[in-house]
């Protein structure tokens, strides 16, 4: 059984489909750190993607051109992030229920809009829609393990690791990114210095809008070609559990993103052994509930320690 | 003076919000059908034109007032936690595996079941309370990551263990008429469920109101720090207020089985727990008027089945109706601006009631 693991678990292929499963995971882990880091646990995420997803499908098969498809479906997620910001921020709305509100909208309005559209609840099979090209990068491609692995992954995939490197510069490098994590960190001292908390959360939350776009379209675009109801099914709040065990950081994220993308693509290729499907579907769920314990002992004892500190120096 | 202003703001955004999105269905209804007057009739009147359908409201009604009752109790304490959702599915589950497996008399039957079921649901909890109260992991997503593993929980056991295999579709073996609960109402699904739906409104909001423990979930979730200092054992309080909501969600799971199916059949959460939270906001909280809100939810989810058959609007309106409704009375702020002004007022009544005195 080992030996049959092996063989599964050390090919290329499998290598490939980490790749391309945990990207929508890593765009919306992208969209959970700047949310998080500016003190707002975006739950809304999962319904901007899904909306997006939507939208990407319905525009790309009506103009016929897949750019405008994704541009739409950005503009769509942005304009959802504004109206959650707008709630949560000029009207004090608890942030939870706003994201709770947000998300049955949008898994009951794109089903409503689909039927409306194509006359079918299930699937946008009607629509001739689009999808982002997928890449061949030239040198890397004639390389034998690595190019197998690498090349010939979807435009959003390249895409979304060049993201989160920009990412980790705008927020440790930059004015805005900085002032971002400090309004997270201790609002008030913020205002005090006369910085508008309220712009910088809008900012950030219009950041985390345009994340979440991308992951919506890479799954109705790239991951699959076309809508599906229910199509994220809980991938943007696994986003929010990537994000607590990245520690709040972009590469963190990524790297926790990673994680769950390879338990669940095991879960995939692991349902030839002879284990119950179903504990095997549970590895990726359960991986990510150790990974947000592991990291909130952590942080809770580091927090324990301040406090002893802080006390003794009294 | 002071609760009379909350409940009457309370009751004042619940009313606008509801306004509100009944006005956007409205809207939907005129700019999607070709025949508006004839589907806003199918959706205003539909729930309350035939006994049946009248009995789908009350039945819709049950599972929502329990869910709704599990998510007051963890609103309380202000832990958004979504393992009502699970704990209602897996509280079902081990109905169905207990009166599949014993052949229990009537009465016990149903009764052992559902104490059962709460029991499950209530474990079903531990996990995301624990690690909330101990290490502070966020509830929301701990129990949602949870609530798929219990799925896939719930289909390995359904297929592993009650499944019938002689039946056309993946569902359990024929619950038996011993453990089902009565009929009330000829010619609908009305079932005795609704009594212990509506003796948990009694117990809970007794709990919530009446009791130590109801009144140190509440300090908790007004101010933690305060009802830390204040001697109240917070780590008991977060931890048992999502065992609370899942017990009470698990006892849904069970009456909800016995009362509406033949067969144990879901292989996915049926989204109680979700709906249990917009009742518990229509609610305002409030236990004792869970009722009313779960009663709202299923007239007007109800309705749009009715407008659904009858027209081309899909029923996936009712959750466009949910949302709106949810967004809004939780913003509450914009009424914010006249509260202030009759605190405002009220004060300075109290001040000349003062002056006046002495």
């Amino acid at each position: 059984m080992i030996q049959q693991l092996f063989t599964i678990v050390f090919t290329t292929s499998f290598a490939y489909s980490i790749l391309r499963v945990s990207t929508p995971i890593i765009l919306a882990g992208m969209a959970a750190v700047v949310s998080e880091r500016a003190g707002v646990v975006n739950i809304a995420i999962e319904g901007m993607m899904l909306t997006s997803a939507l939208t990407g499908v319905v525009v790309s098969a009506g103009t016929r051109s897949w750019f405008t498809g994704l541009l739409a479906s950005l503009l769509i997620s942005i304009f959802m992030s504004l109206i959650l910001a707008y709630f949560i921020l000029n009207l004090k709305a608890n942030t939870i229920m706003c994201g709770l509100a947000i998300n049955t909208i949008a898994k009951g309005g794109t089903v409503f809009a689909l039927y409306l559209l194509t006359g079918n609840k299930g699937a946008s099979t009607a629509l001739k829609s689009l999808t982002v090209p997928q890449l061949d990068i030239p040198l890397i491609k004639n390389i034998p393990v690595i190019g197998e692995i690498l090349s010939g992954q979807n435009l959003l995939t390249y895409l979304a690791v060049i993201l989160v490197a920009l990412l980790h510069v705008f927020i440790f490098h930059t004015r805005m990114g900085i002032r971002i994590s400090a309004v997270g960190e201790n609002a008030r001292a913020v205002e005090s210095v006369g910085i508008s908390v309220k712009k910088t959360r809008y900012m950030a939350l219009l950041i985390s809008g345009l994340f979440s776009g991308l992951a919506g379209t890479f799954m109705s675009m790239g991951y699959m070609s076309g809508f599906t109801a229910n199509m994220t099914s809980g991938r943007g709040f696994i986003a929010l559990a990537a994000n607590s065990m990245g520690q709040n950081t972009p590469w963190g994220t990524l790297l926790a993103a990673l994680i769950f993308g390879a338990a669940d693509s095991a879960s995939n290729s692991l349902q030839v052994l002879k284990i119950p499907t179903q504990f095997i579907q549970m590895i990726p769920y359960a991986t990510t509930i150790l990974g947000i314990t592991l990291y909130s002992i952590q942080r809770s004892n580091k927090e324990k320690k301040t406090k002893t500190k802080l006390l003794n120096q009294e | 003076m002071n609760r009379k202003r909350e409940a009457f703001f309370n009751a004042m955004s619940v009313f606008i919000a509801v306004l509100a999105a009944l006005l956007v269905t409205l809207i939907i209804i005129f700019c999607v059908s070709d025949e508006p007057v004839e589907a806003l009739k199918a959706f205003i009147t539909g729930p309350v034109s035939t006994r049946r359908r009248m009995g789908n409201v009350v039945e819709a009604m049950i599972p929502l007032v329990f869910t709704g009752l599990a998510a007051c109790v963890m609103f309380q304490a202000k832990q958004f936690s979504l393992i009502g959702d699970g704990s209602f599915l897996v509280g079902a589950l081990g109905t169905a595996v207990l009166v599949l497996h014993f052949d229990l008399p009537p009465v016990v039957a149903p009764l052992l079941g559902i104490i059962l079921g709460g029991m499950v649901g209530g474990i079903c909890a531990v996990i995301p309370g624990y690690l909330k109260a101990k290490w502070n992991a966020n509830e929301f997503v701990v129990s949602m990551m949870f609530n798929s593993i219990l799925v896939y929980f719930t289909v390995y056991v359904l297929l592993n263990d009650i499944r019938d295999p002689d039946s056309g579709f993946l569902a359990s073996f024929t619950l038996p008429e011993n453990a089902k609960l009565a009929v009330l109402v000829s010619k609908t699904n009305v079932h005795a469920g609704i009594f212990a739906a509506l003796f948990m409104v009694v117990v809970t909001t007794i709990f919530m109101y009446k009791t130590k423990w109801g009144y140190s979930i509440r300090m908790v979730g007004i101010n933690p720090k305060f009802a830390k200092y204040s001697g109240i054992n917070t780590f008991m309080v977060m931890f048992s207020c999502q065992i609370i909501g899942g017990f009470i969600a698990g006892i849904g799971g069970s009456v909800e089985l016995l009362g509406m199916y033949d067969r144990f059949q879901w292989q996915d959460t049926p989204g109680y727990g979700f709906d249990g939270m917009t009742v518990a906001i229509l609610a305002a909280n409030n236990p004792a008027l869970v009722p009313i809100g779960a009663l709202f939810l299923a007239y007007i989810r109800v309705g749009t089945d009715v407008m659904a058959r009858t027209s081309n609007i899909p029923n996936e309106a009712v959750n466009i109706i949910q949302g709106i409704i949810m967004i809004l009375i939780t913003a509450s702020a914009f009424l914010s601006g006249i509260k202030h002004r009759m605190v405002i007022h009220s004060a300075k009544e109290e001040k000349k009631q003062v002056k006046e005195a002495t």
